[in-house]
């Protein structure tokens, strides 16, 4: 969480990101089997929370900032997979 | 003399009634000439606003967007669009004011009841209600209501009406993340007795990690809406063009579509303008989806 501030707000480096369909749904399978593995000898099966899924994301290079504005250009306005966890409140035009 | 006019009224008023009536299926007739969605699914936004703009009071809102939830629900229907998702109520909204929430909440017991009583849309359409979401943080009352709602209508299968009630999208990959797992470890705790014991530790490890690897198929099937099609058409009243954490896994190829009018405001028009807009971007998206 406190790297992905930082890295939004350092105002002296921008970031190009580019992502793909693989990184949205098979994204979130990757951080649920580091999830699973994490806790697997773990003797009380843990209860997760949104905080240890943004975690497992991040670990599994599926983190990062959520776009404040996604410009979709061609004829639908569809996000065609964007990751779900960054874009819960982001305007889509 | 007075009767006499009351009665030419009310027979004028039916018969307007029955040309309107005539023109919609006419209107729909035409539009079914394109492909049709089958799940069409609503943010309904604006309520509040509506209550303010029309200087009601708090809540007031909120019950003239149910009857403007009715009415797209039963074009809907018409029109043969067999799901219908609506967003009712966030988990997010739980962080507004106590009396509202609980207003909204009294709301919709009251609505389910009164939907229940009259049987009118569900019956005539063969409408099942499934509420999707965390309920274990609803009230007594309310998932009492629900359970109501869900066991009243369970037999009815020609169409379905999927209600969004304490949800959110995270909490929904949350929730399948954590019942795929759980899967994985009752099926490696079976199996750990009898097939690991004379295993070498690397060996043991490199089993682990390979049999806790989750495919999308296995969060697919814990997601909520599992077994439903993913929708055609999102549609979010009152110009907004955020999905707030409503379906974002199931609409990769579903076309968004955010008109300006509030949730009360919304019309037969809106929903026709939707879906002429679907038609045409529907072979975009199914191309599209071939692609994936």
């Amino acid at each position: 969480e406190d790297g992905e501030k930082s890295s939004c707000l350092d105002e002296t480096q921008r970031t190009l990101e580019f992502l793909s369909i693989s990184d949205g749904k098979e994204g979130t399978a990757k951080a649920a089997s580091h999830l699973c593995t994490k806790y697997l000898e773990v003797s009380d099966e843990p209860t997760f929370t949104e905080e240890s899924m943004g975690e497992a994301l991040r670990a599994v290079g599926c983190g990062g900032p959520q776009p404040n504005l996604l410009l979709v250009y061609g004829p639908v306005r569809c996000h065609l997979g964007f990751p779900a966890w960054r874009m819960r409140y982001t305007v889509i035009v | 003399m007075e009767s006499l006019n009351k009665s030419s009224q009310s027979g004028i008023k039916g018969l307007f009634a029955s040309f309107v009536g005539f023109l919609r299926k006419c209107i729909f007739h035409v539009l079914s000439v394109g492909p049709m969605p089958t799940h069409i699914a609503f943010i309904m936004d604006g309520n509040r606003r509506y209550a303010r703009k029309k200087n009601l009071k708090e809540g007031a809102g909120h019950r003239v967007g149910f009857l403007a939830f009715l009415s797209t629900l039963k074009y809907g229907y018409e029109l043969g669009v067999k799901y219908v998702t609506v967003y009712a109520f966030s988990i997010d909204n739980f962080k507004r004011r106590a009396k509202e929430v609980q207003y909204v909440m009294d709301l919709l017991d009251e609505k389910l009841e009164e939907l229940l009583n009259q049987k009118s849309i569900l019956d005539s359409y063969g409408v099942r209600i499934r509420f999707i979401g965390n309920l274990s943080l609803l009230n007594e009352s309310t998932r009492v209501a629900t359970e109501k709602a869900m066991a009243g209508t369970a037999k009815n299968d020609k169409a379905v009406l999927l209600i969004c009630l304490a949800y959110s999208s995270t909490d929904e990959i949350v929730h399948a993340v954590q019942e795929a797992c759980n899967e994985k470890w009752n099926k490696l705790q079976e199996m750990d007795s009898n097939e690991r014991g004379n295993d070498s530790i690397l060996a043991t490890r490199a089993m682990t990690h390979k049999e806790c690897a989750i495919k999308l198929a296995d969060l697919e099937r814990h997601m909520y809406l599992s077994g439903v099609p993913d929708p055609d058409i999102l549609i979010r009243s009152s110009g907004e063009s955020r999905l707030s954490n409503f379906l974002l896994w199931q609409t990769t190829y579903c076309h968004l579509y955010s008109p300006a009018a509030l949730w009360p405001e919304i019309s037969l028009w809106t929903l026709l303008w939707a879906i002429l807009n679907f038609q045409q971007a529907e072979a975009y998206l199914e191309k599209k989806k071939k692609l994936a």
